[in-house]
């Protein structure tokens, strides 16, 4: 069936950032590893980096419009630190499947940067994140670590 | 009255694709809506709050279940459970038809998460010919429309879209979803004339229009249901109304939500196409 192959071979190239590394490496032996004829192996090199690029970064927008909106406050939060920290995020890390799998994202997400040291973060981002956070202590007095559960739970 | 009626029931029906953050607005609003597009992946739920959201719909509106992710191009065949529980969205919606895209989102269990595009052969053909069937056979006896889709991406093929959308209807009796927006982005991304496009898709295989607004985005224009309907996408639809007299047109939007009333505009301006449309018959 090389229609399911050459599926599968799309598949990896616009969810893992890994397939695509060892596509542009070596496009060949990618070609190799999900044995593509030749008409599958001339239809992977039309769709081009360029093209490819593209395409994955309109499912990361769709990703990170997903996560802004499943998590309100933290993207009013970060404004556009929001965006910039989930674009990179997502180029590390596939969409995980299954029927919620915006939320698993958007948790994810949530792990990820409650995980990143503060000053792995651009200069910006950091004066950013604390003067939210002084905002946010004084909204949420004491709610903050309920706040953060209820999110991670949902 | 007869005559009334006949046109009544041919004339161009103008909705939206329903978002829950308008669900006020659109009970508010329901005598300016003839129907209603809903994705059907967001009642797919199986809790009392979203059966009963899903039965007011239907009792108020003409409802017509989009999916995301029924995959009809996978070389894998259909995902039995998303079938299922698509198949109850339309029979518990009363729909008259349904849609998907002419893509694959789903091969060797990776689930994309986005529309991928086919390429345009013969075996691409049988795929989707194949998967229909299946979900036919589950659905049961209501037509279905398929969407052409936008990617940034295309594969090659033996034939060009408007071949490959003609042999799909010829082949397997569905109708055509035809998203202007999407064939807008297309033309522009890939340089092709839109209204040639339109021109050779047969007649008659058109049932619903999609129409929407998108943006560049770098060298891309991308079809992202952000902005008001783009001026093109409504000169393609006056020309898509004379030449398939379609059943619906649906306004989309799904990111920077506007005003409600915004929308109803866009709805009225759709609605005022195929009037014209049905005048000049």
């Amino acid at each position: 069936m090389p229609l399911a192959d050459l599926q599968r071979a799309l598949a990896q190239l616009y969810t893992r950032e890994d397939a695509r590394a060892f596509f542009r490496t070596d496009p060949a032996a990618f070609a190799w590893s999900f044995t593509l004829d030749a008409a599958d192996r001339e239809q992977l090199a039309r769709v081009g980096e360029t093209r490819l690029h593209a395409y994955v970064d309109s499912l990361d927008r769709k990703r990170a419009n997903a996560a802004a909106r499943l998590l309100p406050r933290a993207s009013s939060a970060l404004g556009p630190a929001f965006r910039r920290a989930f674009l990179r995020f997502a180029r590390g890390t596939p969409l995980p499947g299954g029927r919620n799998r915006y939320r698993a994202d958007a948790r994810a997400f949530l792990r990820h940067v409650a995980e990143t040291r503060p000053a792995d973060l651009a200069p910006e981002e950091v004066a950013l994140l604390a003067r939210e956070a002084r905002g946010l202590r004084r909204r949420f007095s004491g709610m903050s670590l309920a706040w953060i559960g209820s999110i991670l739970r949902r | 009255m007869a005559v009334a009626a006949a046109v009544a029931e041919r004339a161009l029906r103008a909705g939206y694709s329903y978002r829950r953050e308008y669900a006020a607005q659109t009970y508010a609003n329901r005598e300016r809506i003839d129907v209603l597009e809903i994705v059907a992946d967001h009642f797919f739920e199986n809790s009392a709050a979203c059966r009963r959201e899903l039965e007011l719909l239907a009792e108020h509106f003409t409802l017509l279940p989009h999916g995301l992710e029924l995959s009809l191009g996978s070389a894998d065949g259909l995902d039995e459970r998303y079938l299922g529980r698509f198949a109850e969205v339309v029979r518990r919606a009363g729909a008259p038809w349904w849609s998907e895209h002419v893509a694959f989102t789903r091969a060797g269990g990776v689930s994309i998460g986005h529309l991928a595009p086919l390429p345009r052969t013969r075996e691409a053909l049988d795929v989707l010919e194949r998967n229909l069937e299946r979900a036919r056979r589950v659905i049961g006896d209501v037509p279905c429309a398929l969407e052409n889709i936008a990617s940034p991406v295309t594969l090659g093929g033996e034939v060009d879209e408007p071949e490959f959308l003609g042999a799909l209807v010829e082949r397997t009796g569905c109708g055509l979803l035809l998203d202007l927006e999407n064939l807008h982005a297309s033309a522009l991304n890939f340089g092709f004339d839109p209204e040639e496009f339109l021109a050779r898709l047969p007649p008659g295989s058109v049932m619903q229009l999609h129409l929407a607004g998108g943006e560049w985005n770098g060298g891309t224009y991308v079809d992202s249901h952000a902005n008001a309907v783009a001026a093109r996408v409504w000169e393609l639809a006056a020309r898509a109304c004379e030449r398939f007299a379609p059943r619906a047109a649906i306004v989309e939007r799904d990111e920077a939500l506007p005003p409600f009333e915004e929308l109803l505009a866009e709805i009225e301006r759709a609605r005022a196409l195929g009037a014209m449309e049905a005048a000049c018959r």
